[in-house]
């Protein structure tokens, strides 16, 4: 496949991003009650916002220049869990294809992912609880004000369409693009060069392009051109399956204790919250770099490790603020979604090896990232854990065929 | 696998990095983990007059072939607090001791020394499995890490917590729904004894009890410490 037909093919907040234009987000918990109208229903919408707008990559690129319609989102990202697809009639034999985390779930694998204590599992929001049947996740992202995003949710509650929403949550972009913490954030994803717009594919000085296949299924990954490296589910030629062109993220909902960071910052200094974090409130990096027990020291480290081996585990970075009502009361925080191509090496590697354990360096070892680890009864954490969802992010072609039946 | 996991007690080790605090939860989660692998050796080709014990031979041979580059390769992961092989009546066994997720630990070692294990695996049987048989081109491990890794934990032996009581107080807690209201200890004992029945029904092997001398210390602690090429 060609680049062009890789940019068409997978979703465009993969690649892409959400589209600059977006400044809300709103995230859509689904349960398939029936698979077949479900189907009709969600290949129906889906096409609606095909026109013009999910669909052509030069869109994509523009959005922010043209004058955007408000009935309209910038873009729409569908991602499915194992559940969901099953529930829209992926047959079992394809199922097995995929990764055994992504046929676990979140809750199966928290342990050794820092979701202990006041995060774990039977803590979550309801949609995310381990009993609850949340199938497909529809995240619609619009400009500020949209209002696409509440009409489809008020379809969807129609009673025909063969879904049930579980839950909605509205996320917004914060002033200066902000996390609730205050710190600037986006600043530093990793660097595909399949996601630069045409004219733009020069990387920056001192930043090594990642293949694309470390984000998306059935490409070369840091491993080699011909190493494939992560299996591309489902059955036949590399090209047809179900997962050629898809992605997987862990979407991470976590509540942010802002009076608390607030008040701990007030006691040790800004200065010292900037070490925590790992880099300046502006968003631009600390002069020395991050320390190596700072939360973006730990979460991609750039000293040696104790690996002579280090495998890079980059990860996406595409989630929004968010609020929501949690079990105390309303809640800042971020539906984080982080996407990959294998949850187990990137995000569950990061998350359990070095942001929660620190097995990577010998003063981190044992220890808890200073920032959304949690610290025990007696230290100060500041980030719970609210839900966790493992995500399938189809390719356009396979979301045809899953759709089609 | 394990059998309602019993976490190691120690506390976490202390940090030379002031600003670092200790995990709290028991760090056996990813720290010092057990892996017991028993790997069915392939059937002799007898047509082409091999034998088990020729079979064997062959592994030794091969195994004494690749052997400076698994442990280069084994050495260059850092995370291992050793690993070894043995050979008990006809199954290939690898045991390890290692920090980090298996899956973690797994895909590395099959970039480390993928082409020494795909070498070993030619002598063990059901790999590689039938979610590979679209595959292209001959299946290696250094290509199927995620389908090595599911392999691996198919293989990896129940682990048995030293207390097996553990198991039911855990069935037991608030969280799975149970008070316990009403159980005797003799309830508790058959409860016990009826899941280990189940468990050596469907396989003969366990793994029953695990020493840690240096509890809650990673590799790179302990090589940091004794200065052996952090």
């Amino acid at each position: 496949m060609s680049v062009i037909d890789v940019q068409a093919d997978v979703q465009r907040l993969v690649l892409a991003g959400s589209g600059s234009g977006a400044r809300q987000a709103t995230h859509v918990l689904l349960e398939v009650m029936d698979g077949s109208s479900a189907r009709q229903v969600l290949d129906r919408e889906l096409a609606d916002v095909d026109d013009g707008h999910r669909h052509d990559w030069s869109d994509v690129r523009s959005v922010a220049d043209r004058p955007c319609s408000r009935d309209l989102p910038v873009s729409v990202t569908i991602a499915f869990t194992e559940r969901g697809l099953a529930q829209l009639g992926v047959a079992a034999a394809e199922l097995a294809t995929f990764p055994l985390e992504f046929r676990q779930g979140p809750h199966v694998r928290s342990a050794p992912l820092g979701d202990i204590g006041p995060n774990r599992p039977e803590n979550w929001l309801d949609p995310f609880r381990a009993d609850r049947k949340l199938d497909v996740v529809i995240i619609v992202w619009e400009e500020h004000g949209g209002t696409y995003g509440e009409s489809l949710v008020a379809r969807f509650g129609a009673g025909t369409s063969g879904l049930r929403c579980l839950e909605t949550y509205a996320g917004a972009l914060l002033e200066g693009d902000r996390e609730p913490f205050g710190f600037v954030d986006g600043k530093s994803q990793p660097w595909i060069r399949e996601g630069r717009p045409p004219g733009d594919d020069t990387p920056p000085d001192g930043v090594e392009p990642e293949p694309l296949g470390e984000f998306v299924l059935g490409h070369p990954t840091q491993f080699g051109d011909d190493v494939r490296r992560w299996r591309v589910p489902g059955r036949g030629p590399e090209a047809q399956r179900i997962g050629f062109n898809g992605s997987f993220a862990a979407l991470r909902v976590m509540a942010q204790d802002v009076p608390a960071f607030e008040e701990w910052k007030k006691r040790k200094g800004s200065e010292a919250a900037e070490q925590a974090c790992g880099i300046r409130r502006d968003g631009k990096p600390l002069p020395d770099g991050p320390p190596i027990n700072s939360h973006v020291g730990r979460a991609n480290p750039r000293q040696p490790l104790v690996s002579r081996s280090h495998h890079r585990r980059r990860l996406l970075r595409r989630g929004i603020p968010a609020h929501w009502v949690g079990p105390d009361g309303p809640e800042n925080g971020l539906f984080g979604l982080f996407v990959c191509a294998s949850l187990a090496a990137q995000y569950e590697g990061v998350l359990a090896e070095w942001i929660h354990h620190g097995i990577h360096d010998p003063s981190l070892s044992g220890t808890n990232d200073p920032l959304v680890g949690y610290q025990g009864p007696l230290g100060e954490s500041f980030v719970t854990t609210r839900g966790v969802a493992y995500l399938f992010l189809p390719g356009r072609s396979a979301l045809q065929r899953i759709l089609g039946g | 696998m394990v059998i309602g996991e019993v976490a190691s007690a120690a506390s976490a080790a202390p940090t030379s990095h002031p600003a670092a605090t200790p995990v709290v939860q028991s760090p056996a989660v990813v720290i010092q983990r057990v892996m017991n692998v028993v790997m069915p050796l392939r059937a002799p080709k007898e047509d082409e007059g091999e034998t088990m014990a020729l079979l064997k031979a062959r592994l030794v041979m091969a195994l004494a072939t690749e052997r400076d580059a698994i442990t280069t390769g084994l050495d260059n992961l850092g995370s291992i607090h050793f690993a070894r092989f043995n050979l008990i009546n006809n199954d290939l066994h690898l045991i390890s001791v290692y920090d980090g997720t298996l899956q973690g630990y797994v895909q590395e070692f099959t970039v480390q020394i993928g082409s020494a294990f795909d070498r070993i695996m030619s002598f063990v049987a059901d790999w590689p499995p039938e979610s590979c048989a679209d595959d292209a081109r001959p299946v290696s491990v250094r290509d199927h890490p995620a389908e090595f890794v599911e392999w691996v934990m198919a293989h990896d032996i129940v682990q048995i917590p030293r207390d097996p009581t553990d198991v039911v107080a855990r069935a037991r807690a608030p969280d799975a729904g149970d008070d316990g209201a009403g159980r005797s200890s003799d309830d508790v004992g058959r409860l016990i004894e009826d899941a280990l029945v189940k468990q050596f029904e469907a396989c003969p092997h366990a793994n029953l009890s695990v020493h840690r001398g240096y509890a809650g210390r990673t590799v790179a602690q302990i090589r940091d410490a004794l200065q052996l090429g952090w």
